[in-house]
C-alpha cells in the first residue's frame, strides 16, 4: 500500500466509524480520560505544552480553524477572511450573535484585544513567535463591530494558520469568559480538571441541536501509562490518546473494536552526523561526516523496514524525508525511502573511496571507519533502533559503539559542545507548514541541528536550502510555495543530513461507546471534534 | 543424617557452578548462535528448539546470550564485590580501629559517599567517558564504578563490627597477655572480621549485577549488544513491572533462576565464611 | 605506709569515666607476696575498673586515671607501654569476668596457649610441654585433640580453666581473678576455688580474687577488703569480716547473705 492509500484508508475507516453512530446523537454524558502532565497554565495565550494546548482547543474559539480531519482551514468565528496588499493586510468577517460563555457579545473589539495582548511583551505568549520576526509588526483596528483589519509590516506565508492557536479573549477582561465548547468548572491541581458545557456555545448540529453533545468532559491526571490502560479497559476512560505500541498490541488483543492504528504521524525519528566545525572531531571522521556520499550510503545501508516492524511491532512506517506522508499537502510523494541494501550502500562508498577491506570498511587515509551514535537512554524505541542500525551497519564494515546518555548531557553536546559523532532523536510536529520548518532548514537556525546557526552556509546544497525556504516563505501562492519545498525535501533526501527512520504510527483507544469518534493523526487526536462526540446509549453500543 | 545432606548439597553446588563455568567459557562453542545475532524474522518468539529460552526484542537467541552474560556477570561481579569489601575493610577497619579524629573523618567520608546524589555524579562520569567505549571496556569501567562505588555500605557494617572486635572481652584478655596491637590485629582482629567480609561479599555480588543492569539507564554499564546477566534481568523487570500476566513468560524467569542458583551454590561452597 | 618491703602491690588510685564523674576515689589496696586478697563490693562499684586499672588497660580516652601504683616498687601508671606490656601475663596475669568471651573464637585453643607462651618467651621453647603442664595444674587433658577444639567446643567451667592455666602459664607473681567463679555451678565453683588455693600453695602467687560473693571468699582469701562508693572502707582477716563488720555497709553486706546455718559462734 502507498502511503497515501494508507492515509485515505485510514481517513475512510475514520468515518466508517462515524457512520452507524451517527443514528441520534443525544445530549448529556461526560467523557473521561487522562492526561499525563499538569497543564502549565490554563492562559490560552501561554499554553505550550500538550495539556493546555488540549485545554486551549476544548475552551477557546478561534478566527480560523485547521480542520484536523481534511488538513484544510475553515471558518470558525471568521466567516470570511480576504487578503490585499501582497498579504500584508488581512480582513475578516466576523460571526455574528455569537456571545460569550459569561453571555457577553463578542465583537471585533474581543479580536483586537487578544491580538494585543499576543504581541504584548510583558505577556511573552509563544502564540506571538511566528509574528516576531516580522519587521514592522503587526495592528489589529477594527472595522464596526463585525469586522477587523490586521496589518503585517510584511508579508508572511500560511499566516491563517496560525490563528488556529489564537484562543480569542473578552475585552471586559473576564478572563473564564470563552468562546468554546466548553469551559473550565473545576482545578485540582495534582488531581483532575473538569470542563463543562460552555451553554452559549455558537455552534448547532444539523438537527439544529446546540452542541456541545456532552455535558462534560473529565481529565485526570495520570502520569503511569500503564494504569491509564488499564483504567480504560475497566470503561473508566473512554479514550487514550499516543499509545506505546507495546501497549498498544496488548489492548489489540483485549480489545479490538477499541484500539486504532491511524497510520504514519507528523512525529520522525531520525539519525544525524556532526557536521559543526566546533566540535572536537578528528579531520578524518569530519570529512566522512560532511561527505554527502557517505551519509547517504549509510541512510541505504538501513533497513528502515526492520526499524518499524521490530521496534515498532509494525506501528511505524518507513521515511526519508522531512515530511510525513500523513501531512497531505506538503508531503513529497516522489521520494521512496531505501529498502537497505547493503551492495548498493558499498557501492556508494567504493565510489567515494571507502573500501572493504576483510570485514573493515577504510576511508582513502586507510581509517577504519567507526563512530558513536549517542541517543536519550532510557527510550527503549531508540535504544533498539540503535542496536538494529549497528548490526546493519556492521554489514558495510562500519563499526558502531552505542552511546545512550541521559537527556540534558545530550542536548548538552549537540548544542553547545558538539562532542559527538552522530546522535539518533525524534522530532516532534505540530504544525502542518514548512513556515513551523523554518529554524530546522535554515543553515543561520539553531535547529539546523547538523550544524547550526552558521553565519554562512558551509555547502553548496545547503545555500540552496536557504534559497528555497526564503523564496517560500515571500510566495503568497501555496502550489509554488510547494515546488520549493518539494525540492527541499529532495535535497535533504539526498545529502541526508537527517537520515529519516521512521514515523511513529499514531495510536489511540477509542470506547466503543463514544459516539462520533474519528480519531486523526494530529494533535488532539480523537478529541479534534469534541464538541460532537457523545456517549452512546448502552443498547446502542455493539462490541464489534 | 544432616552432614550427608550437607554433602550432598555441597556436591551439587559444586557441580552447578563447575557447569556454569564451563558453559560461560566455552560459551563461543556451546552456544547456538553468537549472542549479537538478530533473527529479525522472529523477535520476542517463545522458547523453540532453535531458541531454546526464546528471543529477545531484537531477534537474538537468549540462552545464548544467557552463556555469554555469565563470562561477564561471574566473573566481573566477584571482583567487583571484592573490590568494594576490600575498600570497606580498609575504610572500616581504620575508622573502628583509629582515634576519634580518624573515626570522625572517615564515618564522616563513608556518610557523605552514601549521601552523595550518585545519579548525578554517574551522569558525570559518563560524560567524562569517550563516547565510543568498545564493549570490552565498558565492562571493566562498569565493574570498577561498582567497585568503587559499593564500600560505603559494607564499610560501616565492617566499622560496627570491627569496633564490637575491638571492644571484646577477648581482645582485651589478648592484651592482658601482654601481646602487641600489631600482633592482635592480625591474630584476633582480622581472623574475627571474616565473616562479616564475607557477607558483605556475597550480598554484594547479585546486587552487582542487578546494577550493573540499571547503570544502563544512564548510559553506563556494559554497552550493546555484548549480553550480561543485567541485561537479561532487565528484560524480566521490565515484565513484570509491565503489570502483564508474568507467568505467560515463564522462560523470562530462567536468567533469573541461574543468577540465584550460582549466588547459593557459592554460598554453600565456601560455607565457613559466611555462617557463624 | 613505710613498710614497703612486705608490699608486692599497694594501689592508690581515683578512677573517673567521662561523663559519669568518679568511680573510684583514692582507693588504697594492698597485696603482699603470696597472699590471697578478696576485693567484695556490690555490683557497680567499680571492681572491674580497678583491675582495668591495674593492669594499665583503662582506654585512655575514656577514663581518667590518676595516683599511684606501685608494683615491685614501680609505679605502673608512670611506666612506658612498652615495659608495662611484658609485665602484662608474665607478672601480673589477669583472668576476665566472663570466660568464653575472653577466648577469640576463630582460634583453637592449642593456639592461643602456643601464643600466650611465645609472646614472653619466643619461638623454639617447648610451649607444648608448658602449655601441657598448666593444663594438667587446672585438671584439663593435655592430649593434641584438646588443643585443636575451638572456644565453642569448651563448657564454661573448661574456658575458665584454660583461661586460668594461660594466666599461671609465666608464674606470675600477681594473679587478678575478675568474678571467677559467678557464672559456674556450685560444684565447679568449689573446684576452681580449690584451684586457687592450689596454684597459691604451689607457685606462691599472690591473688586479688574480685568477687561480690562474700562466703566464697571468705572460703578462699586470707583478707577480704570491702569497696563501697569508690573506697575500701574495711579491710580485715577473712572470718573476722563475718564476726565484727565494723563498717555499717560491711554489716548491710553480711546481713543481706542468705543464712544457711546457724551464725558463726
Ligand atoms: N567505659 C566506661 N565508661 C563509663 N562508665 C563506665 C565504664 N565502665 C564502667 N563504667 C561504670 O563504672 C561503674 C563501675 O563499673 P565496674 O564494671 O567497674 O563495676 P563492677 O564492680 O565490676 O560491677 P560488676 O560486679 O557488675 O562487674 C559502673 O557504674 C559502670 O556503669
Ligand atoms: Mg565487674
Amino acid at each position: 500500500m502507498s502511503f497515501r492509500a494508507r492515509v485515505a484508508a485510514a481517513v475512510f475507516l475514520a468515518f466508517a466509524a462515524v457512520l452507524p453512530a451517527a443514528a441520534q446523537p443525544a445530549p448529556g454524558g461526560q467523557l473521561r480520560l487522562a492526561i499525563q502532565a499538569e497543564p502549565k497554565s490554563l492562559d490560552p495565550l501561554l499554553a505550550a505544552d500538550e495539556p493546555s494546548e488540549l485545554v486551549r482547543h476544548l475552551t477557546g474559539g478561534v478566527l480560523v480553524r485547521l480542520n484536523r480531519q481534511t488538513q484544510a482551514l475553515e471558518p470558525e468565528l471568521a466567516v470570511k477572511w480576504s487578503a490585499a496588499a501582497a498579504g500584508r493586510k488581512l480582513r475578516f468577517e466576523l460571526r455574528q450573535g455569537v456571545t460569550f460563555s459569561d453571555g457577553s457579545p463578542f465583537s471585533a473589539r474581543d479580536v483586537c484585544h487578544t491580538f494585543q495582548r499576543v504581541m504584548d511583551p510583558k505577556i511573552d505568549s509563544p502564540a506571538s513567535e511566528p509574528f516576531r520576526s516580522v519587521k514592522g509588526g503587526i495592528a489589529c483596528s477594527p472595522d464596526g463591530n463585525h469586522a477587523v483589519n490586521l496589518s503585517l509590516g510584511e508579508p508572511l506565508a500560511g499566516v491563517e494558520r496560525l490563528l488556529d492557536d489564537i484562543a480569542m479573549q473578552s475585552a471586559s477582561g473576564n478572563a473564564r469568559a470563552v468562546l468554546g465548547p466548553f469551559t473550565v468548572a473545576e482545578h485540582r491541581a495534582g488531581s483532575h480538571l473538569l470542563l463543562t458545557r460552555n451553554t452559549n456555545y455558537w455552534k448547532k448540529d444539523e438537527r439544529g441541536v446546540r452542541l456541545p453533545y456532552l455535558d462534560g468532559i473529565r481529565m485526570e491526571l495520570q502520569r503511569n501509562r500503564e494504569f491509564e490502560l488499564m483504567r480504560f479497559r475497566r470503561g473508566e476512560l473512554e479514550l487514550v490518546n499516543n499509545l506505546e505500541p507495546e501497549l498498544f498490541d496488548r489492548l489489540k488483543r483485549e480489545a479490538p473494536a477499541a484500539a486504532r492504528d491511524l497510520g504514519p504521524s507528523l512525529d520522525s525519528e531520525q539519525l544525524w552526523f556532526n557536521q559543526s566545525p566546533r566540535g572536537p572531531l578528528p579531520a578524518h571522521k569530519r570529512a566522512w561526516f560532511t561527505s554527502g556520499e557517505f551519509r547517504r550510503a549509510v541512510s541505504e545501508a538501513i533497513r528502515r523496514a526492520d526499524l518499524a516492524r521490530i521496534v515498532y511491532r509494525g506501528h511505524a512506517t518507513p521515511g526519508v524525508g522531512p515530511t510525513s506522508p500523513a501531512n497531505q499537502f506538503w508531503f513529497n510523494a516522489a521520494l521512496k525511502p531505501p529498502a537497505g541494501d547493503p551492495k548498493e550502500a558499498l557501492a556508494r562508498l567504493a565510489r567515494a573511496g571507502f573500501r572493504l577491506e576483510g570485514k573493515v570498511l577504510r576511508d582513502r587515509g586507510g581509517n577504519p571507519v567507526e563512530f558513536s551514535v549517542i541517543t536519550n537512554a532510557g527510550n527503549k524505541s531508540r535504544e533498539r533502533m540503535a542496536a538494529l542500525i549497528q548490526q546493519d551497519l556492521a554489514e558495510i564494515g562500519i563499526r558502531v559503539s552505542l552511546a545512550p546518555m541521559d537527556f540534558p548531557s545530550l542536548i548538552e553536546r549537540i548544542t553547545r559542545t558538539f562532542d559527538y559523532d552522530a546522535c539518533l532523536l525524534g522530532l516532534i510536529f505540530s504544525d502542518l507548514d514548512p513556515m513551523g520548518q523554518m529554524s530546522i532548514w535554515l543553515s543561520s537556525g539553531p535547529q539546523h541541528q547538523w550544524n547550526p546557526e552558521q553565519k554562512a552556509p558551509a555547502t553548496e546544497w545547503e545555500a540552496e536550502i536557504d534559497r528555497l525556504m526564503r523564496a517560500q516563505a515571500a510566495e503568497p501562492d501555496r502550489q509554488k510555495r510547494k515546488q520549493a519545498f518539494d525540492r527541499v525535501q529532495q535535497i535533504v533526501a539526498e545529502q541526508a543530513p537527517f537520515i529519516y527512520l521512521v514515523y511513529r504510527n499514531a495510536l489511540v483507544a477509542a470506547s466503543p461507546a463514544l459516539g462520533n469518534a474519528a480519531p486523526v493523526i494530529l494533535r488532539p487526536q480523537t478529541l479534534w471534534n469534541a464538541d460532537r462526540l457523545y456517549m452512546k446509549a448502552p443498547a446502542q453500543v455493539s462490541q464489534r | 543424617m544432616r552432614r550427608l545432606a550437607v554433602r550432598g548439597a555441597r556436591g551439587l553446588a559444586w557441580a552447578f557452578l563447575a557447569v556454569l563455568f564451563i558453559s560461560s567459557l566455552g560459551a563461543g562453542w556451546l552456544a547456538p548462535a553468537p549472542p549479537e545475532k538478530q533473527f529479525r524474522e522472529a523477535p520476542n518468539s517463545p522458547p523453540s528448539r532453535a531458541f531454546l529460552l526464546g528471543t529477545d526484542d531484537l531477534g537474538r537467541d537468549r540462552f545464548s546470550r544467557l552463556l555469554h552474560g555469565g563470562r561477564i556477570s561471574l566473573l566481573l561481579a566477584p571482583s567487583a564485590a571484592l573490590l568494594a569489601v576490600a575498600c570497606a575493610a580498609l575504610v572500616g577497619g581504620m575508622a573502628a580501629f583509629g582515634g576519634r579524629r580518624v573515626a570522625g573523618l572517615l564515618t564522616g567520608a563513608t556518610d557523605l559517599t552514601l549521601s552523595l546524589p550518585w545519579l548525578l555524579l554517574l551522569i558525570g562520569v559518563r560524560a567524562a567517558l569517550p563516547l565510543d567505549v568498545s564493549p570490552p571496556v565498558s565492562v571493566g569501567i562498569t565493574f570498577a564504578i561498582l567497585g568503587l562505588l559499593g564500600w560505603a555500605a559494607p564499610a560501616r557494617v565492617v566499622q560496627t563490627g570491627v569496633a564490637g572486635i575491638l571492644s571484646s572481652n577477648y581482645v582485651l584478655a589478648a592484651r592482658c597477655r601482654g601481646l602487641s596491637w600489631t600482633r592482635i590485629m592480625v591474630r584476633h582482629v582480622l581472623p574475627n572480621t571474616r565473616p562479616v567480609l564475607a557477607a558483605q561479599f556475597w550480598s554484594s555480588v547479585p546486587v552487582f549485577i542487578l546494577a550493573e543492569a540499571n547503570l544502563g539507564l544512564l548510559g553506563l554499564g556494559v554497552t550493546e549488544p555484548m549480553p550480561s546477566w543485567g541485561t537479561l534481568l532487565r528484560e524480566l523487570e521490565s515484565c513484570l513491572t509491565s503489570g502483564q500476566p508474568v507467568l505467560a513468560q515463564y522462560w523470562l524467569f530462567a536468567p533469573a533462576l541461574v543468577i540465584l542458583f550460582a549466588v547459593l551454590s557459592l554460598v554453600v561452597v565456601f560455607p565457613s565464611e559466611v555462617n557463624s | 605506709m613505710t613498710a614497703e618491703s612486705g608490699e608486692l602491690l599497694r594501689a592508690r588510685v581515683s578512677v573517673d569515666y567521662e561523663g559519669r564523674g568518679a568511680v573510684l576515689r583514692d582507693l588504697d589496696l594492698r597485696v603482699a607476696p603470696g597472699e590471697i586478697v578478696g576485693l567484695a563490693g556490690q555490683s557497680g562499684s567499680g571492681k572491674s575498673t580497678l583491675a582495668l586499672a591495674l593492669m594499665g588497660l583503662l582506654d585512655p580516652r575514656r577514663a581518667a586515671v590518676r595516683g599511684a601504683i606501685h608494683f615491685r616498687g614501680r609505679d605502673l601508671l608512670t611506666l612506658p607501654e612498652r615495659e608495662f606490656r611484658s609485665l602484662r601475663g608474665k607478672e601480673i596475669a589477669f583472668v576476665l569476668q566472663s570466660a568464653l568471651a575472653s577466648l577469640n573464637p576463630a582460634m583453637r585453643i592449642g593456639a592461643q596457649l602456643r601464643e600466650a607462651w611465645e609472646v614472653h618467651r619466643g619461638r623454639g621453647g617447648d610451649w607444648k610441654a608448658e602449655a601441657g603442664a598448666a593444663l594438667e595444674a587446672v585438671s584439663l587433658p593435655r592430649d593434641d585433640a584438646f588443643f585443636r577444639r575451638f572456644p565453642k567446643d569448651l563448657s564454661v567451667g573448661m574456658a575458665q580453666r584454660v583461661l586460668i592455666a594461660m594466666a599461671v602459664l609465666h608464674r606470675p607473681a600477681l594473679l587478678i581473678a575478675d568474678e571467677p567463679t559467678s557464672a559456674l555451678d556450685v560444684i565447679t565453683q568449689a573446684e576452681i576455688l580449690k584451684l586457687f588455693r592450689g596454684l597459691n600453695a604451689a607457685y606462691g602467687t599472690a591473688v586479688l580474687f574480685i568477687t561480690h560473693d562474700l562466703p566464697s571468699a571468705a572460703s578462699l582469701c586470707h583478707r577480704i577488703a570491702v569497696l563501697h562508693e569508690g573506697r575500701i572502707v574495711e579491710t580485715a582477716a577473712a572470718p573476722e569480716i563475718f564476726e565484727r563488720p565494723r563498717h555499717p555497709y560491711t554489716k548491710r553486706l553480711i546481713e543481706a547473705l542468705p543464712r544457711w546455718e546457724p551464725a558463726p559462734a
